[in-house]
């Protein structure tokens, strides 16, 4: 799908159109409850997450405005909003929410990966919000420097700096984490 | 190496080939090597069910808060039916207070346009008659209103004699048998407006008579063909207010004899 194609969706969303928001949330849905899941560390908190994100989105949907960013960064920004509410509130709650991954992974898929979505979640909690994005972009939903780029609204360069900083710092904490902390909320 | 050089290898090699173990890349192997891992970590899906229900949720909030066109249709239809009620009443509150205005006075000109609107709004002969009857009642009001001897403004005579004559051929339209009333209301407002205007004349310098001769005279040819229908219609039209000469007639001061509500 090209970027044309996906600005036309939103202009048809942007007019009250629930063909093209259903579109646009099928689409990015799975993508935002991702990012989530790795900001909050709780599948379920982010699967519930993810569908106020496209609430909130809803409402502010007739003011939004293409301004040539993807329509996923705004969409992300709104993830990043809540779960940083989210985190604020759970400070206050001072409440530990028990690490649950969205569904175990094999114990064949873990041998192979030596690195299993919880562990990397535990981790990636103690970087930066910048960082934790680039890593998720950048390999968890795969996208290139220059894509990343435009959906964090930065220059390559910058995004090369920050990713280098974010694995640098990945490293260190997964060499000097211990096997099966909990995720705080 | 800075670590500016540092991140672009990095980028460079993580999106090229594997470099092996040049020099320059030593010490980026860990990195690598950790990317390499993280490109393998199993992605976290939304489950099919929760994807459902999101977009359940987000469609009844959108079918609830009825954020589709429709709701933006009955805003702008609320807007511009509040705008032209407003308009309305405003135009109208403004008509009205125009209505006792006299010529030269700042709400004259609207009252002139209200007047102009409801003329091009009445299409009907007989209401239209009787109200360019009205409306030249109203002009002569005016005219007793607001001219001396030596000043009478040269467009509200012309107006006097126009409207008078548009009301005498609206008349003519009319069904023979519906032109009696009006021919009568014709002939005692000609009678009417040449005593206003012989009373002017009588004291009117040289230079102001005559534009009050030409006005007097087409009330009196209006008058005089309007006496004539009357009589074909076998009717005897005032004979105690007979039309006079310039100066021959009764005498009248000018001053509003008349007060109508068109």
């Amino acid at each position: 799908m090209t970027e044309e194609d996906e600005s036309r969706w939103v202009e048809r969303a942007v007019r009250g159109d629930a063909e093209a928001i259903a579109w646009l949330y099928r689409r990015y849905a799975p993508a935002v409850f991702r990012y989530l899941y790795y900001r909050l560390g709780d599948a379920e908190v982010a699967e519930e997450m993810t569908s106020e994100v496209f609430l909130r989105a809803l409402e502010a949907l007739p003011r939004y405005r293409q301004r040539g960013r993807p329509f996923l960064a705004w969409l992300y920004r709104i993830a990043g909003a809540r779960s940083r509410d989210y985190h604020r509130r759970c400070r206050r709650q001072d409440r530990v929410m028990p690490e649950r991954p969205s569904s175990p992974p094999s114990p064949e898929e873990e041998a192979e990966a030596h690195l299993t979505a919880g562990e990397l979640q535990r981790a990636l909690a103690h970087l930066t919000p910048l960082q934790q994005q680039v890593i998720v972009l950048r390999f968890v939903e795969g996208l290139a420097h220059s894509q990343v780029a435009r959906i964090m609204g930065r220059s390559e360069g910058a995004i090369r700096i920050l990713q280098y900083r974010a694995l640098e710092a990945l490293r260190r904490l997964l060499a000097e984490a211990g096997p099966g902390e909990e995720a705080e909320c | 190496m800075g670590i500016k050089k540092k991140a672009e290898l990095l980028a460079e090699y993580l999106e090229g080939p594997w470099p092996g173990r040049p020099e320059e890349a030593t010490d980026l192997l860990p990195l690598l090597e950790l990317a390499r891992r993280l490109e393998t970590v199993r992605r976290p899906e939304l489950r099919p069910e929760a994807l459902a229900a999101g977009l359940i949720r987000v469609q009844e909030r959108l079918a609830g808060r009825g954020v589709g066109p429709r709701r933006r249709l009955w805003r702008v239809a609320w807007a511009l039916a509040s705008f032209l009620l407003a308009l309305i009443l405003g135009t109208a509150g403004l008509a009205l207070a125009a209505e006792g205005s006299l010529p030269g006075e700042v709400l004259y000109p609207i009252k002139r346009g209200s007047e102009q609107l409801r003329l091009a709004l009445t299409t009907a002969p007989d209401l239209r008659s009787a109200l360019l009857l009205s409306l030249a009642e109203r002009r002569l009001d005016e005219v007793a209103a607001v001219c001396s001897p030596a000043v009478c403004p040269g467009d509200l005579l012309a107006d006097l004699g126009n409207q008078t004559e548009e009301a005498a051929g609206e008349i003519e339209r009319l069904p023979e048998e519906e032109q009696v009333e009006p021919l009568k209301r014709l002939v005692d407002l000609t009678t009417r407006q040449q005593e206003v205007l012989r009373t002017l004349l009588e004291r009117a310098p040289e230079t102001a008579r005559p534009g009050l001769e030409r006005a007097l005279e087409r009330s009196r040819q209006g008058q005089e063909r309007a006496r004539q229908k009357l009589e074909r219609h076998g009717q005897k039209p005032h004979p105690d207010r007979p039309s006079a000469p310039p100066g021959g007639g009764p005498k009248h001061t000018p001053g509003p004899k008349h007060s109508p509500s068109p």
